[in-house]
């Protein structure tokens, strides 16, 4: 049975995610992100039978862990990000989406310094705005007639002025919103 | 509506491609891991501030007028001997490594790999601007010599190659000049270290070093000892000089050592080129200002482990012991430091030429063969360093100084690393 056959994607949904992968500086350093979202999305039929689009907004922070940071001298990342974005999707068994999100990223930087290093004036941390795009591909398994999807997806990231590789692992849980309206 | 979000959806990502980064203008001045020895007020030495890269042509690719920064390189090592090292290095053609902000004209960095990069960039030019006070060479000289610019490569990949495989290792901890291509590798950082050894400028300084080593002793020659025919070796029992001897001796690498140890106290005005990157004074620190053995101990298992280090320790105490007569006098500091660097350069023609030659030992078997001895043989290494030292002797003219040194050698190297025969130099 399909998602859709008892009109559930007309009506707003709500969800979670998290995701996690590795970024590879110019030194060849690695990192991993690991970030986790608030999302609110909607359904809504498009010109070809069941396709749909999925329009929707979302809130995340991300956290950088480095590998083997030096003890006395390091920066570290936080960022908070919000966007919009918009997913392709075939109803169906499974719901196989592609997504395209544009996010405005309020990225933290911190300079993080101890002994022997004694340190007056910080002019490194800092935070700056940032603009992302991204692709993502999922593949959302329906529960309760569509009531729950959970959908893993791999996502890649081009950042403004960050250069390093970024693509991401993930899971999107939603549930959609009681609605008023009846089939 | 679908229609109008799926557009606003598409601009938006789409502006995300605008960068609005302007480059700055020369001399750079950048926020780095700076250092100033101890006695400048600075109760630990380390801090992170603003400095001028004068020497830096091109931001970007990390060029400089003498050297350039290469981040994200590859290094495929054949053999190590202590931090030199045997093997080709490649650089990665990323010309956008660097990531960073330009506040009120300063370069801010973004990232710990830009911050470290800068900083190695910065203890490098610290080295150059010192080589003119510490050994009286001039920085173009120096650098005209590998062709204009030596090659730094900053947290390279490394491979490890035997026998024909090559396998991928995670080298870190340490910093290493590989003689035969003049190239410097500065190894990934690790969590064990406080202040990373690539930005790290006693270590840098101890690095650089080596370089001036070969140039004075060595002629900026690259002789490597060659594994040959049977001919070839039965002649090297009886040559004291044949080529690529000096490359594979314990002795000497371990001098090699204890010369950059105290050009890097020279240029740093710091006597543990350690201190600051390790905590931690064990007994066979590097610190050039203890005195917890001698060449004598060197046969005991429980000390050096076989490593060279210890040598060259001593040798570096002897020369920063007797560096002490100047005090905080830095004019005579740099002019005993030229000194010792014009003596190391007449070294070699001096273990050829005069009464040296006939200390030193005729090659052992394991010099024959090209191999490296794993451990000190008092008797044999003895008389190396004791031909050597007394080479080294000749090119201080006599007075107070000499006799320091004479002094302090006696007393790091004693009977066995410092003959009797070797001290004629010596007036006591």
């Amino acid at each position: 049975m399909v998602a859709s056959s008892n009109g559930l994607f007309s009506i707003l949904s709500v969800g979670l995610g998290i995701s996690s992968g590795d970024r590879l500086d110019a030194a060849h350093m690695r990192a991993s992100l690991y970030d986790a979202s608030f999302f609110v999305q909607t359904y809504a039929p498009s010109l070809v039978e069941r396709f749909y689009l999925r329009p929707g907004i979302r809130f995340g922070y991300e956290t950088t862990a480095e590998a083997e940071p030096p003890q006395a001298v390091h920066i570290n990342e936080r960022t908070y990000k919000s966007g919009v974005e918009c997913a392709l999707l075939y109803d169906w068994l499974m719901i196989p989406a592609i997504s395209l999100q544009g996010n405005l990223l309020r990225r933290t930087l911190q300079l993080q310094t101890a002994a022997p290093i004694v340190q007056g004036l910080d002019a490194i941390s800092s935070s700056e705005w940032l603009w992302e795009t991204s692709l993502s591909f999922g593949l959302g398994l329906p529960i309760a007639q569509g009531a729950v999807v959970i959908e893993p997806f791999y996502r890649r990231r081009w950042i403004q002025r960050d250069s390093r590789q970024t693509s991401q692992w993930g899971l999107d849980v939603s549930a959609a919103l009681p609605t008023l309206s009846s089939k | 509506m679908r229609v109008l979000f799926f557009f606003i959806v598409i601009f938006i990502a789409i502006a995300g491609c605008a960068d609005l980064q302007t480059s700055p203008d020369r001399p750079y001045k950048a926020q780095v891991l700076h250092f100033e020895p101890q006695s400048t007020g600075n109760s630990s030495g380390w801090s992170v501030q603003e400095r001028t890269l004068s020497t830096l042509e091109d931001l970007n690719s990390l060029k400089g007028r003498y050297f350039q920064i290469l981040p994200g390189g590859t290094l495929q090592i054949t053999s190590t001997v202590g931090s030199l090292i045997t093997g080709t290095g490649s650089a990665s053609s990323s010309s956008d490594a660097l990531r960073y902000n330009i506040k009120n004209g300063v370069i801010v960095p973004r990232d710990t790999t830009t911050l470290l990069a800068l900083s190695s960039f910065h203890a490098f030019e610290q080295t150059f601007s010192s080589l003119k006070e510490t050994t009286g060479l001039e920085p173009e000289a120096f650098s005209e010599q590998v062709g204009g610019r030596y090659r730094i490569f900053f947290e390279p990949v490394i491979s490890l190659s035997d026998s024909g495989e090559t396998a991928q290792i995670s080298l870190k901890l340490n910093a290493a000049f590989n003689p035969e291509s003049d190239n410097f590798f500065l190894f990934k950082r690790s969590e064990i270290e406080q202040i990373p050894l690539a930005a790290n400028f006693k270590v840098i300084a101890h690095e650089f070093g080596h370089a001036i080593f070969k140039r004075a002793f060595f002629k900026q020659k690259n002789e490597v000892c060659l594994n040959t025919n049977d001919e070839t070796k039965i002649s090297r029992q009886t040559d004291k000089f044949f080529p690529g001897r000096f490359a594979v001796e314990y002795a000497i690498s371990g001098l090699n050592e204890g010369f950059a140890d105290f050009m890097s106290a020279m240029m740093t005005g710091e006597a543990d080129v350690l201190t600051g990157s390790f905590p931690g004074d064990g007994p066979t620190s590097r610190s050039l200002t203890s005195t917890r053995f001698t060449f004598a101990d060197l046969s005991r298992d429980s000390l050096c482990s076989g490593k060279f280090y210890c040598i060259g320790t001593l040798f570096a105490r002897a020369l920063y012991k007797t560096a002490q007569l100047y005090g905080d006098d830095k004019s005579s500091l740099y002019a005993f430091s030229r000194r010792v660097y014009r003596a190391i350069d007449q070294t070699s023609e001096n273990l050829a030429q005069s009464s040296a030659r006939d200390i030193l030992p005729i090659p052992s078997t394991e010099a024959i063969f090209c191999k490296r001895s794993e451990s000190v043989r008092l008797a044999y290494d003895g008389l190396l360093t004791s031909a050597f030292l007394a080479a080294f002797l000749q090119g201080f003219s006599a007075g107070n100084e000499k006799s320091q040194l004479c002094a302090q050698l006696v007393s790091a190297f004693g009977s066995f690393g410092f003959t009797l025969e070797a001290r004629g130099g010596c007036q006591f």
